[in-house]
């Protein structure tokens, strides 16, 4: 391309990672719709969870919720380690221990009668945590494409970069999720 | 940064001569279904926007014809409800939303920034196939039985109609993408490929618009997408959100679907806006009136955008509290709307007007985004709009604003870069003429209705009472004065096509960044980086010759 | 307070709220208008006088600091003035006196249904002059709206929810309300008397009239109209409850089965169980609709029960034995 010299491009933040970040804010809003509606749904009714509702596995998620956290923690990681391919790999296997968990979770509570059509309990649970799942799922498959991409020296840094960044962001937006869902 | 160049670079074509013009360089349907050059990305948006355009249209005289006599005058109830839903979400979602940034938007951008592409032309390339996969779904909705919701959705009623609305609101959903990921790829070009010298207070009015648009597209489409994700789930699952009889909220869907919609409005009206600065700009032959305060006015609309939802909903039954923080918040957008009605009226001041076609669009839109925004007052005000609510005024209200406003802005955006775009000048006179028929239509069909909204007419009504006929047919004769316009228009841009003549690189003469490159632009749109010395609109430091030819300034740089 | 006059923009003023709302109305009128006179006039002056052949070099004003604050702040005041006057006025169309005269509005796909202090109903609004009335409103299915022009009031009906509003009535006669909010049409078949039902038609006439009038025309919807025979009356049912929207008295098959012959016929029901229709069926029917459903149709009939008493479904039942 020497018929036309590269544009210099600004500022050291790479084009991935910015793009992601602004993705980010995207992702904040849907799931601050999502949580918004859940709180206004939940402020109308006097005692929740409705009597004769199955109560949610509180133990078991928190158990889950820190596989989930060591997966970020170590996906951070890979950015600094001289071989990244393998600690995606790691922290791609967290993660598909979390989606595991919950699937197993979710079965178990269709199988106690936690019906979505007829309970909003059990609607606002499938919706706000379904969401979550879906996000973590898609996050896994990027992960591991991005690790076999590094196998083959074809991820650049800032997409590894961008692809961290999405997955820190599927693991901290679970937290607070668990807390309003699960603790509270 | 080597490997960010090499991404850009690619899809270009390697093979091609960059120096060929883009129309050119590739030939066949397959080098424009693959390519990742944002103009040819920006044609193959203008022409779907312009076929949603029309069908919009065709639904939008129907409507009006129906409505010409009282009773059935040429379809039954249903056949009306289905053709005003889809008149309205063909005209939102298919046209509007995308007119400006993803059509004419692709192609000027990076232009207007001395860039190559944008920063991600794989991501912009999706987008389009994600806007035509979105289109698809919203046609087999159409084809399968049409819609009959009102384009507002709202439930329970869109939770219990027949008709294919999953398949429409899937549809939107996807088109929301489309939407997102367009402003996110802008939002990243503008901060990250700006030409040397281009600093932020150089940015023409029209990039500014765009942030602007970005920002609201990013933050407030994943709002409508999970709105309309729990309606299409409550629809097929039977699941309770919405639904009063399971403990749900149908309220909780209007904040939602406002939350959205109304930065909606505003990433429809903006870049409107941003396009009719360039254009008093350009055929004034000076800077923009107070440029800064017309760049932040444009952010200030998308600040306050996110902030009045509720004023959607007054006679809702939300708590008075939220009802009136909503009107006080809705007052305050007649702020930055004032500074751009007044700083672009400023600008004719001393100016060299120059009356072209574009022209006459941005003083059409002057005058009817002036009628749009103070009737926007009416409908602000809380005990005027429990009258006004659901009535007429409201429909001729936001067609002011959405049409005569953005519409009329996206027209004249479009004849303006015209040559540009397609390489061909384009007949003035009979452009004059469609203008003529487009404005006295638009009016004739619109100003009426403010009346018949304040009599108490209510919208979405198939039939009137006697006292409305008058009105109502007048209505209906403006609109096809506003078609016959419209066909001129289109003969207009064929006969362009078919026999205009070539453009030279800069017809306007305008000062804008983007008017320094050939007509039709070469494939990297540049024969080398432009160094930017000077502002968008520094018409002074230029004779009227030079500006044809080329700014001394520039040319000393070569 | 008076009523006021029909004008070009707005429809007359009947009620004691509408005077102060009509001023502000008119207040952002003019003041548009001078407004907008203002800025088109200078801009279509500037084009004229600024026309290129006439002025073919311009001269750039660079930005003016006063001005350009001058007109971001001085809009602010009349912007607080229009919001205060809204928000005052809305604040006494949401707060009713306390010596109210109630009444219940039901909307429902595609009527409204009145139902008086008394227990009467009727889908006709009848109102008195000078008392103040609360409409306390509520819809059965989809949302709509409740809409008086004259009074300049408005109000959501919502499933699940009470919205009201309330009014005093400065004058007498008769005046359109309609519903708002879409809700739907009936398909794209008329009635037999070529009427089509749907959001369009789910409007009426709201009667102001002397409290003398009001208290006879409450008493009256108790029973039949005085002379009335018992079908008569029937039949006055099915119009003022709009039956016809589904069932024809032809023979014609529209939403519901006709009820020409219907007395004494034999059905098949859609769980394949025969009936003959006679009154304990038709009874059923219309507090229970979706019990049993005649086969072929759908089950899309509400429930009357709390808007028909016993003896006006009995007065119905009179009616449909009369169709032979």
């Amino acid at each position: 391309m020497s018929a036309a010299p590269a544009l210099p491009r600004r500022g050291a933040v790479p084009d991935a990672v910015l793009g992601m970040a602004l993705f980010l804010f995207t992702e904040v809003m849907l799931f601050a719709g999502l949580l918004s509606a859940y709180l206004v749904l939940r402020g109308k009714v006097a005692t929740w969870p409705p009597p004769g509702q199955p109560r949610l596995p509180v133990l078991v998620t928190l158990g889950n919720t820190l596989v989930l956290l060591a997966s970020g923690y170590v996906a951070r990681r890979a950015r600094r380690e001289p071989s990244p391919a393998r600690w995606l790999r790691g922290a791609l296997a967290l993660g598909g221990l979390f989606l595991a968990v919950q699937g197993a979770e979710w079965l178990g509570l269709v199988a106690h009668g936690l019906d979505a059509r007829t309970s909003l309990y059990a609607s606002t649970f499938y919706v706000l945590v379904g969401a979550h799942a879906a996000h973590v799922t898609a996050a896994v498959a990027a992960l591991a494409w991005g690790a076999r991409a590094l196998e083959r020296g074809r991820l650049s840094r800032g997409a590894l970069e961008a692809l961290v960044l999405y997955w820190t962001f599927c693991v901290a937006v679970w937290p607070p999720l668990y807390a309003l869902v699960y603790l509270w | 940064m080597a490997t960010d160049v090499a991404v850009t670079d690619q899809g270009h074509g390697h093979e091609l001569d960059p120096n060929l013009n883009y129309l050119q360089a590739g030939r066949g349907v397959l080098s424009w279904l693959v390519t990742l050059d944002h103009k040819r990305i920006g044609v193959m948006y203008l022409i779907s926007v312009l076929t949603a355009f029309f069908m919009g249209g065709v639904f939008a005289l129907l409507v009006r014809l129906e409505l010409l006599f009282q009773g059935r005058t040429i379809m039954g109830p249903e056949t009306y409800n289905r053709a005003f839903t889809l008149h309205g979400a063909i005209m939102v979602f298919l046209f509007i939303i995308p007119s400006v940034p993803a059509a004419l938007g692709n192609f000027v951008l990076p232009m207007m920034l001395g860039a190559k592409d944008v920063a991600f032309p794989r991501l912009n390339l999706l987008s389009f196939y994600i806007y035509v996969v979105g289109a698809i779904f919203a046609l087999y909705s159409i084809i399968s039985g049409g819609v009959d919701t009102g384009w507002t959705f709202y439930t329970p009623y869109s939770t219990g109609t027949n008709g294919s609305v999953v398949s429409m609101t899937l549809g939107v959903f996807i088109l929301g993408f489309s939407s997102i990921l367009t402003g996110l790829n802008f939002l990243v070009t503008m901060h990250k490929l700006r030409a040397p010298g281009l600093h932020w207070r150089r940015m023409p009015l029209f990039l500014w618009g765009m942030y602007a648009t970005s920002i609201m597209q990013v933050l407030a489409t994943p709002v409508l997408a999970i709105t309309l994700l729990l309606l299409a789930v409550e629809r097929t699952f039977g699941l309770g959100i919405f639904d009063p009889a399971l403990g749900g909220d149908p309220v909780l869907f209007q904040h939602f679907f406002w939350f959205y919609s109304h930065p909606a409005v505003y990433i429809m009206i903006v870049p409107g806006m941003a396009i009719v600065s360039e254009l008093f700009a350009t055929f004034t032959r000076r800077a923009i009136f107070g440029y800064f305060a017309v760049a932040m006015s444009s952010l200030g609309l998308a600040l306050l955008g996110f902030i009045v939802w509720g004023h959607h909903m007054f006679t809702s039954g939300q708590s008075e509290f939220a009802t009136m923080a909503f009107s006080a918040l809705t007052m305050l957008v007649a702020i930055p709307s004032g500074v751009k009605v007044f700083n672009w009226t400023a600008t004719l001041y001393k100016g060299s007007i120059w009356l072209t076609t574009p022209m006459l669009y941005a003083l059409a839109f002057l005058v009817q985004f002036t009628i749009g925004g103070l009737t926007g007052l009416f409908c602000g005000t809380l005990s005027v709009d429990i009258h006004l609510h659901d009535t007429y005024f409201i429909v001729a209200h936001f067609h002011y604003v959405m049409m005569g406003g953005t519409v009329f802005g996206f027209l004249g955006g479009l004849l303006y870069w015209w040559p540009k775009i397609t390489g061909k000048l384009y007949d003035e006179r009979l452009a004059k003429v469609s203008w003529f028929f487009v404005f006295v239509g638009f009016n004739a069909t619109f100003l009426v209705q403010f009346i018949m909204g304040s009599q108490g007419m209510p919208r979405r009504y198939f039939d009137y009472l006697p006292e409305f006929g008058r009105y109502h047919a007048f209505s209906t004769v403006g609109s096809w004065i506003l078609g016959l316009g419209f066909l001129i228009m289109a003969w207009v841009l064929v006969k362009s096509l078919r026999s205009g003549p070539p453009s030279p690189p800069n017809p306007w003469g305008s000062a804008g960044y983007e008017w320094q490159s050939a007509s039709p632009p070469i494939v990297l749109n540049f024969p080398e980086v432009p160094t930017i010395t000077r502002g968008p609109y520094d018409y002074h430091l230029a004779t009227e010759e030079e500006l044809f030819d080329g700014f001394p300034e520039d040319r000393a740089k070569k | 307070m008076n009523p006021t006059e029909p004008t070009i923009q707005l429809p007359g003023g009947w009620s004691t709220l509408s005077p102060s709302v009509d001023w502000t109305y008119y207040f952002i009128y003019w003041m548009s208008v001078v407004l907008f006179v203002g800025i088109i006039g200078a801009a279509l002056y500037f084009v004229w006088k600024y026309e290129r052949s006439k002025h073919p070099k311009s001269e750039p004003t660079g930005h003016n600091l006063p001005l350009e604050v001058g007109w971001t702040v001085a809009p602010v005041i009349f912007l607080a003035l229009i919001f205060h006057w809204g928000f005052e006025q809305y604040v006494s169309m949401t707060s009713p006196p306390a010596d109210t005269l109630d009444i219940r509005v039901r909307g429902r796909k595609w009527s409204w249904d009145f139902e008086y202090p008394n227990g009467g109903h009727s889908p006709e609004l009848h109102v008195p002059v000078g008392r103040a009335v609360r409409l306390l409103i509520s819809s059965e299915d989809v949302l709509h709206a409740f809409f008086i022009p004259v009074f300049r009031v408005k109000r959501d009906a919502v499933p699940g929810m009470y919205g009201t509003l309330w009014f005093r009535a400065t004058r007498t006669g008769r005046a359109p309300f309609y519903c708002a909010e879409y809700c739907g049409a009936a398909g794209n078949t008329p009635a037999q008397d070529g009427s089509y039902a749907g959001h369009f038609n789910m409007r009426g006439e709201i009667t102001i009239q002397t409290m003398q009038e009001y208290l006879t025309f409450e008493e009256s919807l108790l029973g039949p109209h005085p002379g009335e025979s018992t079908a008569d009356w029937g039949q006055r049912m099915y119009r003022e409850n709009q039956c016809f929207t589904c069932h024809s008295t032809d023979g014609t098959r529209m939403a519901g089965p006709s009820w020409r012959g219907l007395f004494g016929r034999q059905e098949r029901m859609s769980d394949g169980n025969g009936v003959t229709v006679e009154e304990n069926y038709l009874r059923q029917s219309i507090l229970d609709p979706s019990a049993r459903v005649v086969e072929g149709f759908q089950p899309v009939m509400p429930t009357y029960r709390g808007t028909l008493n016993d003896r006006q479904i009995d007065a119905i039942i009179a009616y449909i034995r009369t169709l032979h």
